[in-house]
C-alpha cells in the first residue's frame, strides 16, 4: 500500500513540454487529448510584467470529486492512492467531466486514432494509408502504438467513454517512474509515496514552500508544486 | 479573460430535467385534487395521471440518448456509488417512473378508493418530491460554481409549477376544442386550506416561491467569492436579457400578476384565454430557467482560476 503522487520543481521546469509528448507517446493519446499538459499565464503590465508556465495533470486526488459523482465507481481510488478510471464500467455521462476543477478528463466523441487506422491513403497511389503503415508493424493499430500501455487500461480508449492520467500505473506496478518523470529533461517531475517520509516527495514538500492547485476545493490534491519562477 | 463552455451536456439533459419536471408537477397535481376534489376535477386527475409518466419517461429516454454509451444505462442499478446523487437519482427517477405508470392504469380502469390506492399516491408523492429534489441536486452535487445549494429549490418550484402548467394548458385545449368548459366549476366539496382548489391560488403561492428561490440565487451568486461572482458577471452578460425577460418576468411575475388578478376577482375559474396565457409563460419561463442554468454552470472560468 502506497499514496502515491509528484511533486513539480518549477525552479527546474524549463517548459520544454516534454512531458506532455511523452505522455502522448507512453498512453497511446489522440492528437486532441492531453493527460499532461500545460497552461500558461502573462500577467503585469511592462516592465512588471510576470509569466506562469504550470504543467498539469490529474491530480490523483484524495478526495477526488470525479470519484464522488461517477454514478457506476468507474473512477475509483486504488489501494496505492491513484484515481483510476474503469472503462467497462463507464457510461460516458461526463458528470466526472464537469465535477474535475482541474480539467483533467478527456472525452472521447469519436473513435480514437482515426487518422492513423485510416484505411484511405492521403494521396492515392503516392502515400500509404493509415493502416497499411500500422500493418508493417506487427499489425499493431498505429505505428507508435505502445502495447505496454493496455496491461493495465485500454491501449486505445473506446468511443463515447471519458480518458484520464493513470499515473502511468502500468510502470508503477513494475516498480517504474511515470513516463512524464522519466522524460522531463531537467528532473523537475519527481514521483514518490507521500505515506513514506522519506521518500523524495515527502521530503521536497516537507522542506520547500510548495503549493497545490485549487486547494480551496477541498479535493486534497496530490500534486506539489515548489516555488514558481 | 478568456471564457469557455466545456459544453460536455447539450439540450437533451435539459429536456430530461424539464420533461421529468413536468411530469413531477403533474403527478403531484393529480394526486392533490384525487385526494380532496376528485369528483369535480376527474379530467384533470386524469391528464395529470397519463401526463407524468409519459414526460418522466420522454425525458429518461433523451437522456439515455445523450450517454455515451446509451446500451450501458442499465448498469447503474447495479453499479451503484451512494455518493452520487445521479447513481441515487437513477433509483428515485426509475421507481418515480414505476409508481406514475401503475398510477395511471389505476385511474384509467377503475379510479379506486382504497388503502391500496392511498398507499401508492403517498409512496408515489415521496418519489415526486425526491425527484424534483434530485434534478437540482444533481446539479449542485457536481461542485460547477453557479450550480449552488439553491438550485434544488429553483429546480423543484419550476417543476411543479411546470407540470400544474401543462396539465391546465392542456385541459383547457382539450376543453376548447370538444367545448366542454363546465366540468370543473362544481368546487364545493373542497377540504384544501387557503384556497388551493383554485387553481391560480396554487400557482400563484409556487411562483412565488420560485421567485424567492430564484432572486436568492441572483442576489447570493453575484455576492460569493471572486469565482462565483465573475461566473455570474459571466452568465449575465450571455444570457442576462433571455433570463429578465423570459424566465424572472415572462416566466414568473407576469403570471403571478395575471393569477393575482384573477384571485382579487374572486373567480372560481380562470377564462380559457388568461389560463393558456399563464400555463404557456410559466412553460417557457422552467424550460429557458433550466436551460440557461444548465448551459451556464459549463462556463470553464478563465486560465488564472485554475491555478
Amino acid at each position: 500500500m502506497a499514496n502515491y503522487g509528484m511533486v513539480i520543481n518549477l525552479n527546474n521546469c524549463v517548459g520544454c513540454a516534454g512531458c506532455d509528448i511523452a505522455c502522448k507517446t507512453e498512453n497511446n493519446l489522440d492528437h486532441d487529448v492531453h493527460w499532461s499538459f500545460h497552461v500558461t499565464e502573462t500577467t503585469g503590465v511592462f516592465p512588471n510584467v510576470g509569466y506562469k508556465y504550470i504543467p498539469k495533470l490529474c491530480n490523483h486526488c484524495e478526495n477526488a470529486s470525479c470519484v464522488k459523482v461517477c454514478p457506476t465507481q468507474a473512477m475509483h481510488k486504488d489501494e496505492n492512492g491513484l484515481t483510476l478510471h474503469d472503462a467497462d464500467l463507464c457510461i460516458g455521462c461526463r458528470s466526472c467531466e464537469l465535477a474535475c476543477p482541474y480539467d483533467c478528463i478527456t472525452y472521447n466523441e469519436d473513435v480514437q486514432h482515426q487518422l492513423k487506422m485510416d484505411t484511405e491513403p492521403l494521396l492515392n497511389g503516392i502515400t500509404s494509408s493509415g493502416k497499411e503503415i500500422a500493418e508493417k508493424f506487427d499489425d499493431v493499430p498505429f505505428p507508435n502504438y505502445n502495447p505496454d500501455r493496455a496491461k493495465t487500461y485500454d491501449g486505445v480508449r473506446r468511443k463515447g467513454i471519458v480518458e484520464k492520467c493513470t499515473l502511468c500505473d502500468h510502470r508503477i506496478v513494475d516498480g517504474k517512474n511515470p513516463w512524464c518523470v522519466e522524460s522531463c529533461p531537467a528532473d523537475a517531475r519527481i514521483f514518490g509515496d507521500f505515506d513514506d517520509p522519506n521518500s523524495e516527495v515527502s521530503k521536497l514538500v516537507a522542506e520547500n514552500t510548495s503549493f497545490q492547485l485549487l486547494k480551496s476545493k477541498g479535493t486534497k490534491p496530490k500534486v506539489y508544486y515548489i516555488d514558481e519562477f | 479573460m478568456e471564457y469557455t463552455n466545456i459544453g460536455a451536456w447539450d439540450i437533451r439533459i435539459t429536456l430530461d430535467l424539464f420533461f421529468g419536471g413536468i411530469g413531477v408537477g403533474a403527478f403531484l397535481l393529480s394526486v392533490l385534487l384525487s385526494f380532496y376534489i376528485r369528483e369535480s376535477h376527474q379530467s384533470t386527475i386524469k391528464i395529470g395521471a397519463y401526463t407524468a409518466p409519459i414526460a418522466v419517461g420522454f425525458g429518461l429516454l433523451l437522456l439515455v440518448s445523450k450517454l455515451g454509451v446509451p446500451s450501458k444505462f442499465i448498469t447503474t442499478l447495479w453499479n451503484v456509488n451512494l455518493q452520487s446523487v445521479m447513481s441515487i437519482g437513477v433509483f428515485l427517477q426509475t421507481g418515480f417512473m414505476i409508481l406514475t405508470i401503475w398510477y395511471a392504469i389505476l385511474i384509467r380502469k377503475k379510479f379506486p378508493i382504497n388503502n391500496q390506492f392511498r398507499l401508492l399516491q403517498t409512496i408515489g408523492t415521496f418519489f415526486a418530491f425526491s425527484t424534483g429534489l434530485y434534478h437540482g441536486l444533481f446539479l449542485s452535487s457536481l461542485g460547477r460554481v453557479l450550480w449552488t445549494e439553491l438550485t434544488p429549490g429553483m429546480f423543484i418550484a419550476s417543476s411543479i409549477a411546470g407540470g400544474i402548467a401543462f396539465v391546465l394548458l392542456l385541459e383547457t385545449l382539450i376543453n376548447l376544442s370538444v367545448k366542454n368548459e363546465d366540468e370543473n366549476v362544481e368546487t364545493k366539496e373542497t377540504t384544501l386550506p387557503l384556497g388551493l382548489y383554485r387553481f391560480q391560488v396554487m400557482i400563484f403561492i409556487i411562483l412565488l416561491v420560485q421567485l424567492v428561490s430564484v432572486v436568492l440565487w441572483q442576489f447570493y451568486t453575484g455576492r460569493l467569492e471572486l469565482e462565483q461572482s465573475l461566473s455570474y458577471v459571466y452568465f449575465m452578460n450571455q444570457f442576462g436579457s433571455i433570463w429578465t425577460y423570459f424566465v424572472l418576468i415572462g416566466g414568473i411575475i407576469i403570471p403571478m400578476i395575471i393569477t393575482l388578478i384573477s384571485i382579487i376577482k374572486h373567480e372560481e375559474k380562470m377564462a380559457p384565454m388568461p389560463t393558456m396565457i399563464t400555463c404557456f409563460l410559466i412553460l417557457i419561463g422552467s424550460f429557458l430557467m433550466k436551460h440557461l442554468l444548465i448551459t451556464g454552470g459549463q462556463i470553464a472560468l478563465p486560465v488564472g482560476f485554475t491555478f
